[in-house]
């Protein structure tokens, strides 16, 4: 093909015009941000006589209040256990389905898949009240682990179906597996040594889209926990007590952002693939 | 390696499958009985029982957990705490204030068997009652400290004589005016509706806004209905309620209702009116503080948040007028925050010595004269505010009506407070409003008798 | 050979079991529940219940505010679809075009995708009050000139529907990002040596070629939206005069304000039928297009 040099020059010169573009909107897309951040350093006076300007006087003072009076640290940490444990559990279960439903032959494995696919239609709301009295009567409410319980039933079919996604796609060669029973493997052991391990990269995206799903929720918390345990949680409670004190608010918001802030800069890649995975898949 | 890894995450699977199932049962005992007992009389046995122990030193520590929506109350009650566990070392309070949604997340903790302690019901108080998760007070010596109409008011004492929950305070939702402003323009509180609109009158022409809106947060939409019907509806006919339930009256046919809906549109129409619905209750407040308004139409809870804004304002309270008889002009006057104890506390007898604590005269004094409420107990008379005087006024006069709200079946609470701002927005006609009232409140009273 | 196979399925089916457990638990269960409470009389925390038949779906039909309820959403959910999309996808194009920083533009974008909806909700009340007040004010715009962003019920809904655009299109951005990704790099450059300008790539390459991504979003979008509860629980509680109260938020609001646990089951599987209708519509409409592609 013939190289020609003006189009180069004019398509970078259509790079710097269409990036001054996008970094005007980008501008516009993160003012709400700007606006929360520089507010929270403002001493309450400051707000008031106007919400735009610089602070005169930065202050520290709102997130010290903040991490004080919302009890930041029992949040975060209530937070953590309660994605952490989600997840764990949840990977364990789905990764079992999800291989044991893409490999087992059987009319039994299509009719569970269409089960766990159906569930994607209900709307948490609908079965809210019921999951509410059941959880109570198995005494699964008032403390973290039985929300864990439930996030891992509520949150297991879309990991179910892109694990046996990606086994059936052949990213977990059934030679090996074949080649391992030859050996003498039995099922555990393939699934343990064998297909586990070739699981990751999905493993990974569904630990990523079910991390943030589960760190930002706030009605399923609420309902079973009923306390201020969790961020969000504690961010709505401090929202009530703290009513109009956009001060202290934005500062809430600053803490309570910056953990996934720092978790998408180090996950982006699970992230964004993630996201492409779970949209095309589900 | 990889097995492992297999290994481990099997133990942690099954460990997590033990977590779930072992923290259950280590946290029940306490709150089994809720399940299985009949509401009133068997929960009241055990305690029933433990009266005659005496409480003595050296018993094991024992925490109590309080829960209440009283922001305004908040360091009052921190205050009164720390009297409490002064006389008793081994009881610790903890008190707990929601003020967000605080009837939903009673509900959640009820729920989730997480129900506190000693609790503020409020309007739910007996619905919850129903369920079985409140200790009936009934026979308590320390109610005998309380006014009796306080403890007969059919939000703490049901028909069949169980008391669900403790008068701490009285209150009172009139209008408050600005006494200055009043002055400045030689006006004097309205007794009837026409005088009311002289005022509204006087006050517009003089480019002062007669009533500051806050209806950002809708519950400041209520009290305005609520001093409206207080004296239009109730002091006039006491068995409004049993009336429409036997389906003998209806919102529709008494006009006192009516009156009620143009009273709280007239308030609307002449306030912050643009802004009423961006205002929000402390925005309303600060009007009224700094004299941007002239009147509020609120519950005497907002002194508190008026005068730290600016505690100079001088203020006066008065009743709604409802007709062209100065004699209606009632002021709205209703027992105000009670407290109830859990049907399944491990701790009965402390949360009772909490209660009896409230009630004693120097303790109740300090309550009122912060909390800038009536006392509910007995011989206790504190002028906690200029402001008071005015009440009392009204109190000693007679000029009173205490009913309103408290007997309306819950479900039937969010419809009525849905058609408030639905009617003043124009949203709906005031007779399709008042007819959709009255399905609602057929459907509410058979939603909880069924 | 047979038995080592009967074997097998015993293992799968092993493998199969606890995620079934906790799915049965947590959500079969709860869900046929929620179906037989919505034919029945349940109510707040009384422990007997009798059925009464569809007296429930009756009475959330007729009734004012569940109708009110549902145009809220129906509006709502057209708003919030139609504007994610067009922004969403703008700023894939954008980004998939010739721009510097591709990564950093990309993660603005999508940053306010990993914010909690409640923190969102706070920080664009903090905007729709006081932040706009300053700006007003030193304007001296006129008291009527000025927009009560969330105190006007016809202007509630759509402040409320600018938030959830905001907090949404960046993820949505991402999906149409990775369907452009996917149009064969030949075709388009075919349609440049043939002189095609960029437009007129993006209106006869790109887009038809998104078809697929699009219709993905806007059913993500439709049922995500008819779902709301976050935005409104915050912002509004619902206010003003029920201008911004959702479904979920009725359904809230009916068992756990009015404790009419029934009745507020049988709004909830009004919800769920709704929302199966429009997927099946969709998907109708959509497999329909592709044969006419075809």
């Amino acid at each position: 093909m013939m190289h020609n040099p003006s189009a180069t020059l004019l398509r970078k010169r259509g790079g710097v015009g269409l990036t001054i573009v996008t970094a005007l909107i980008a501008l516009i897309f993160f003012f709400p941000v700007l606006i929360a951040l520089v507010n929270s350093f403002k001493p309450k006076g400051e707000i008031i006589a106007s919400a735009l300007t610089l602070p005169v006087s930065p202050t520290l003072e709102n997130y010290k209040a903040v991490i004080e009076a919302s009890d930041f640290p029992k949040a975060f940490a209530g937070s953590c256990l309660v994605t952490g444990g989600g997840i764990l559990l949840n990977l364990i279960i789905s990764s079992l389905a999800g291989y044991a439903l893409s490999r087992w032959r059987s009319v039994w494995a299509d009719v569970l898949t269409l089960l766990f696919l159906s569930s994607m239609f209900v709307p948490f709301h609908t079965i809210m009240i019921a999951l509410l009295m059941t959880a109570k009567q198995m005494h699964l409410t008032g403390h973290i682990w039985g929300l864990v319980l439930i996030y891992c039933g509520l949150q297991c079919p879309i990991p179910i179906f892109l694990i046996k996604g990606f086994v059936s796609s052949g990213s977990v060669p059934q030679e090996l597996e074949e080649a391992a029973r030859i050996d003498g493997c039995g099922t555990v052991r393939v699934f343990s040594a064998i297909v586990l391990p070739m699981l990751k990269p999905i493993l990974a995206t569904v630990a990523v889209l079910n991390a943030l799903w589960i760190w930002n929720d706030y009605l399923l918390p609420y309902l079973v926990l009923a306390k201020p345990v969790t961020i969000p949680l504690s961010q709505m409670y401090f929202y009530g007590q703290y009513n109009q004190q956009w001060h202290l608010i934005m500062a809430g918001f600053a803490i309570s952002t910056l953990p996934v802030v720092i978790f998408f800069l180090f996950m982006q890649k699970h992230i964004i693939s993630g996201i492409a995975a779970g949209a095309v898949k589900g | 390696m990889k097995r492992t890894l297999a290994l481990l995450l099997c133990t942690l699977l099954v460990l997590a499958l033990f977590a779930g199932c072992s923290a259950a049962p280590a946290e029940t005992p306490a709150e089994t009985p809720t399940d299985t007992q009949a509401p009133s009389s068997e929960a009241n046995e055990p305690a029933a029982q433990q009266t005659t122990t005496q409480p003595e030193e050296g018993k094991t520590p024992v925490t109590i957990h309080l829960f209440h929506q009283k922001q305004e109350a908040q360091e009052t009650f921190a205050k009164i705490i720390d009297e409490f566990q002064k006389e008793y070392d081994y009881i610790t309070v903890e008190q707990e204030i929601v003020t967000n949604d605080p009837s939903s997340i009673l509900k959640a903790r009820i729920a989730t068997d997480e129900i506190p302690d000693i609790f503020q019901g409020a309007l739910d108080t007996m619905d919850i009652a129903q369920g079985g998760y409140i200790l009936d007070l009934a026979g308590e010596a320390f109610l005998n400290n309380v006014t009796d109409e306080a403890r007969k008011d059919s939000s703490f004492t049901d028909a069949a004589g169980h008391t669900w929950a403790m008068p701490v305070d009285g209150s009172c939702e009139g209008i408050f005016y600005n006494k200055d402003i009043f002055t400045q323009y030689g006006l004097t509180p309205p007794k009837t509706i026409s005088e009311l609109d002289a005022v509204i009158e006087t006050l517009e022409a003089n480019g002062v806004t007669p009533f500051a809106l806050g209806f950002k947060d809708s519950w400041t939409i209520k009290p305005v209905a609520l001093v409206a019907a207080s004296p239009a509806v109730y002091a006039v006919d006491a068995a409004w309620n049993a009336k429409k339930t036997a389906g003998e009256t209806s919102f529709a046919g008494t006009p006192a209702w009516t009156t009620t809906f143009e009273l709280l549109k007239k308030v609307y129409e002449h306030g912050n009116t643009d802004t009423a619905f961006d205002t929000d209750y402390n925005g309303a407040c600060t009007m009224i503080a700094q004299g941007e308004a002239a009147m509020m139409v609120q519950g005497l809870w907002a002194l508190e948040p008026i005068k730290s804004v600016n505690p100079d304002v001088n203020l006066g309270m008065m009743a709604m007028p409802v007709s062209e008889d100065p004699q209606d002009a009632k002021l709205f006057q209703f027992p105000d925050f009670g407290l109830s104890i859990s049907a399944s506390t491990p701790h009965p007898e402390e949360c009772k010595l909490f209660l009896e604590f409230l009630t004693r005269p120097e303790i109740a004094e300090l309550w009122c004269s912060t909390a800038k409420l009536f006392s509910a107990v007995k011989g206790v008379n504190v002028d906690f505010d200029p402001l008071a005087a005015d009440v009392n006024a009204y109190i000693d006069a007679g000029m009173v009506s205490t009913q309103a709200d408290r007997g309306w079946p819950t479900a039937f609470q969010p419809e009525f407070e849905a058609a408030l701002p639905n009617y003043i927005l124009g949203r709906a006609e005031l007779e399709d409003i008042l007819t959709t009232l009255d399905g609602a409140w057929d459907t509410a009273i058979a939603a909880s008798q069924s | 050979m047979q038995r080592l196979s009967r074997k097998q399925n015993v293992t799968y089916l092993a493998f199969i079991l606890p995620a079934a457990a906790f799915f049965i638990a947590f959500f079969l269960y709860p869900f046929f529940r929620s179906l037989w409470l919505s034919f029945t009389d349940a109510y707040g925390y009384k422990q007997q219940i009798h059925f009464i038949g569809l007296k429930n779906y009756q009475e959330a039909l007729s009734n004012p505010n569940f109708k009110n309820a549902l145009w809220v959403t129906v509006k709502y959910t057209l708003f919030v679809t139609v504007a994610a999309n067009l922004v969403a996808l703008g700023l894939a194009l954008l980004l998939d075009g010739n721009v510097h920083f591709k990564k950093l533009f990309r993660a603005v974008f999508f940053l306010p995708n990993l914010m909690s909806l409640i923190i969102v909700s706070f920080v664009w009340v903090f905007l729709y009050g006081d932040v706009y007040r300053s700006f007003v004010e030193p304007l001296q715009i006129p008291k009527t000139l000025q927009i009560s962003w969330l105190g006007n019920p016809d202007m509630a809904l759509i402040s409320m529907g600018i938030t959830a655009v905001w907090q949404c299109a960046g993820y949505y951005m991402l999906i149409y990002i990775a369907g452009l990704q996917s149009v064969p790099q030949e075709l388009i450059e075919a349609a440049q040596i043939d002189g095609g300008s960029a437009q007129q790539i993006i209106t006869h390459i790109k887009l038809p070629m998104l078809r697929p991504v699009m219709f993905m979003n806007t059913l993500l979008l439709i049922t995500a939206c008819f779902k709301t509860f976050d935005i409104p629980m915050a912002m509004t509680s619902g206010g003003p005069a029920g201008a911004t109260t959702t479904i979920a938020l009725q359904i809230y609001n009916t068992g756990f304000r009015a404790n009419r646990t029934g009745y507020a089951t049988a709004q909830s599987v009004i919800l769920f039928l709704i929302i199966c209708a429009v997927t099946a519509v969709l998907y109708i409409v959509q497999s329909r297009n592709q044969e006419d592609a075809e």
